[in-house]
């Protein structure tokens, strides 16, 4: 590869980087990613099977910059229009994966390939042209999904620029004002404020 | 568990097409999700890309269908994003030629049909601007039509999570106020004896009693 190609790559991987953070996809802070994904021949089996398995801990708890989290499996027959492929009796699927988490997109990437979250590996490993090194190859897995990403048409936020790690810190610290209400009446005047500031005061670290 | 094969799937959705609540698994505490996958005719896709297009550019616009969905206090997020025939040649979502549909996503509290309901009716004609071109799309009123053509294309999730699952939009939005007048609170608390800050602390809790 002579050095004009490269160049030409470089530019055009960052415009795709750049498109893809564009603000369509980005409300306050917040980033809708959408990735749609073919399941590999013979594969749907494992990955409902996989998917099931989420029931009792959602690996999304290791990526605390996650708001909202979704995988749906999308067979041509509940499309109106959409083919009837089989394989082994089998219809084909494609895997849908959404998510609103704290932006930037390359940011969290990053997260789902270094937070140990091999749960979604595995996910990503039943669908077809998924790197062989999975997230080992960092760049390469990263590269899946941004090639398979949708961008967003509209993007709705009721709570615009609030963080993950805001809002829990926010929530945890209503519930202890609120322990602190119930309690403040057995409190001495002279010491309201040091309890006050020692009870709710403080926040959460997360 | 036995995994789930693309015709149960299907018969798991048309066979709950007559309940109005969210589908099985669509849930994460009071969280719910709904996902809709609605085919468009060929000449709408051009206008919601332009319409999307031109979003993008001016934000501004937003306020045409954001204004009105900050009226509607139990949605987290929602988005509408286009996607090309997934069966048709090319990377998923972005193959030529073939149908294009419109996937309509949201986070929400309350039930199911009160949520489309109110929907619905806020959003009212605005509506049409995203769904007029899609096949069988009744208009949002009446809302049983409307109702069953969002069931008919709407598909359960494998997984769902939520990070909050246990708050409501409201609560949130109070949680995120209150503490907005917490750190004011705890400013002052600096400059006030104790006696003094009781006094303040029970003025406090009077005011933001509705937060609580």
């Amino acid at each position: 590869m002579n050095l004009r190609t490269a160049v030409r790559r470089a530019g055009k991987a960052r415009y795709v980087r750049r498109q893809k953070d564009r603000s369509s996809n980005m409300v306050g802070g917040a980033y809708a990613l959408t990735v749609l994904t073919r399941v590999r021949a013979g594969a749907e089996g494992m990955l409902a099977e996989h998917l099931a398995r989420f029931e009792g801990q959602s690996p999304f708890e290791k990526l605390p910059r996650t708001h909202f989290a979704r995988f749906v499996l999308v067979p041509a027959s509940v499309l109106p229009g959409g083919p009837r492929e089989r394989h082994n009796g089998l219809e084909r699927c494609h895997l849908l994966f959404s998510a609103t988490f704290d932006g930037p997109l390359e940011r969290y990437l990053d997260d789902i390939c270094v937070s140990g979250a091999t749960e979604l590996e595995a996910i990503w490993r039943c669908c077809e042209g998924f790197p062989q090194k999975g997230f080992e190859d960092m760049n390469a897995a990263k590269r899946y999904v941004r090639s398979h990403q949708l961008n967003t048409g509209l993007f709705y936020s009721g709570y615009p620029g609030q963080s993950v790690e805001h809002i829990r810190a926010s929530l945890d610290r209503r519930k202890r004002l609120l322990t602190f209400v119930l309690r403040a009446p057995t409190v001495e005047t002279g010491r309201l404020k040091d309890e006050f500031l020692r009870d709710v005061a403080k926040r959460a670290t997360p | 568990m036995q995994a789930m094969t693309a015709a149960d799937l299907e018969t798991s959705i048309r066979s709950d097409a007559q309940a109005w609540d969210a589908l099985p698994g669509n849930e994460s505490g009071k969280a719910r999700a709904l996902l809709t996958v609605s085919p468009i005719r060929p000449s709408w896709a051009l206008w919601l890309r332009f319409y999307f297009g031109i979003r993008a550019v001016f934000p501004a616009l937003g306020k045409l269908l954001g204004g009105p969905l900050q009226r509607l206090s139990f949605i987290y997020f929602g988005r509408w994003t286009l996607m090309a025939d997934p069966w048709a040649d090319g990377a998923a979502g972005r193959g030529r030629g073939g149908r294009t549909y419109l996937l309509f996503e949201s986070n929400f509290t309350g039930r199911w049909d009160q949520y489309i309901d109110a929907f619905a009716y806020v959003l009212g004609s605005r509506m049409k601007l995203i769904w007029g071109g899609a096949y069988n799309f009744p208009g949002p009123v009446p809302a049983e039509p409307f109702k069953r053509y969002i069931r008919d294309n709407e598909l359960p999730l494998a997984h769902y999570y939520c990070a909050y699952p246990h708050a409501t939009v409201t609560t949130i939005e109070y949680a995120l106020e209150l503490d907005r007048r917490l750190d004011l609170l705890i400013e002052e608390a600096a400059a006030r004896s104790p006696r003094d800050f009781a006094e303040r602390y029970r003025q406090f809790v009077g005011e933001v009693q509705q937060l609580l």
